[in-house]
């Protein structure tokens, strides 16, 4: 199942999983969606394998339980691994695309008011307009822009006052706040936050940010 | 048990004029594969991925402008990453309470293991009981195949936290695997 591990069991049932395709059914309604032609006929998804429901099929659960991790992946292995061709930079930089899950917020820091802020859209919110300003605000961090992102955040707490990434916009905040140089009240922010939401997933990445000797 | 309601898709769905037909279709026939893997994986069941799969091809399209070639997987696996989460604030389930300590199988459950299903169904079922930030690099690596530094850089964290999510993820998966299978066998009568 991982490389230098695994019983050979699952190696098999995971690179099965890896070879899966969606259902021809589902390929043509995207199709439909994007107007773009039928393409060629889609492989179907792969065998179904016999999952394990007895202690005879069990093997296959519980060979996975037994996973010879055996102690720490070693980093060499992760480096040298074959990869896909490199995600280049791009206008959406790769690590703006993904964000962790979250857990509701109740509060969050003040926001500064900005010129160019469009009018509040619906409360249910747009997902690609969130995951746009979203993204937008992690390339600018990325790129060392912090006013930039936090203009963006403003806008996004503008439009999407309950927004579904409204954890993630109050977390990135709280960073572009500290990368702006306002350590002390980045802290206070950062602090809070895992004061109302210590189980958030979320609160490991602010945690330094919290810490009485940060900077 | 997490709810997965259906994914938000109250923006207009259709195409923008402007989109390159030629170059979205390419992107959906290379990532298609690797976009419903990553959703499956993540949880998702077939109908609910099946809607999250269009969102995040829908997306796409909307923003083919600024993709820069070369960047389309790594875009297309990001946003469905995105889909999954906005999906789970959706269903306004708290991460923490669906980590039991003691698997209980629910019904649903019990069709996974007994009838014959996709692997990916059951990697879906194992990984929905595991912390969110340790299966997105689980996912990550073993359903898309990214390589570690692509994960770092996809998810904006050091390449050594990438190694220990990966290996706490490792130890969870097989952790709740083993618990999924414990609880089944002892309902079933059979030795633990």
């Amino acid at each position: 199942m991982f490389e230098g591990g695994g019983t050979e069991l699952e190696r098999r049932w995971l690179s099965e999983a890896r070879t899966e395709e969606p259902p021809p059914e589902v390929v043509r309604r995207i199709e439909r969606a994007l107007g773009i032609a039928p393409g060629p006929a889609v492989a179907p998804a792969a065998p179904r394998v016999e999952a394990a429901a007895s202690a005879g099929k069990g093997a296959l659960v519980a060979s996975l339980a037994a996973l010879g991790v055996g102690g720490a992946i070693g980093l060499v292995l992760l480096l040298t691994r074959a990869a896909p061709p490199p995600a280049h930079d791009a206008t959406l930089t790769p690590e703006s695309a993904a964000a962790p899950t979250v857990a509701p917020a109740t509060g969050g820091p003040s926001h500064r008011a900005s010129d160019d802020v469009a009018p509040a859209a619906p409360a249910t919110g747009a997902l690609r307009d969130e995951i746009s300003l979203i993204d937008g605000a992690r390339a600018a961090l990325a790129a060392g822009s912090p006013a930039e992102a936090l203009a963006l955040l403003d806008r996004y707490r503008a439009r999407h006052p309950r927004g579904m990434l409204l954890p993630e916009a109050l977390a990135m905040r709280i960073e572009a706040i500290d990368r702006s140089g306002d350590h002390q009240r980045a802290r206070a922010l950062a602090r809070s936050f895992i004061a109302e939401h210590p189980h958030s997933p979320l609160a490991p990445r602010l945690a330094r940010l919290a810490a009485p000797q940060h900077k | 048990m997490l709810r997965h309601g259906a994914v938000a898709t109250d923006m207009d769905r259709s195409v923008p004029p402007q989109a390159d037909p030629a170059r979205l279709e390419q992107m959906f026939r290379a990532h298609q594969g690797v976009v419903w893997r990553v959703l499956r994986s993540r949880g998702l069941p077939p109908d609910v991925a099946a809607d999250a799969a269009q969102e995040v091809f829908l997306v796409a399209a909307q923003r083919l402008a600024d993709i820069r070639a070369g960047s389309e997987r790594s875009f297309l696996i990001g946003t469905a990453l995105h889909v999954v989460q906005a999906n789970r604030s959706r269903a306004r389930t708290r991460v923490e309470d669906t980590l039991e300590p003691d698997v209980e199988l629910s019904d649903d459950d019990r069709g996974t293991l007994d009838d014959r299903r996709s692997a990916l169904d059951l990697v879906g079922k194992v990984l929905s009981r595991i912390d969110p930030p340790l299966v997105e690099v689980f996912v990550l690596f073993e359903i898309a195949e990214y390589s570690a530094i692509e994960i770092a850089r996809q998810l904006g964290i050091p390449l050594g936290t990438v190694a220990s999510r990966l290996r706490r993820a490792r130890e969870a998966f097989r952790g709740v695997a083993h618990r999924m299978n414990l609880t089944l066998a002892r309902e079933q009568g059979q030795p633990t």
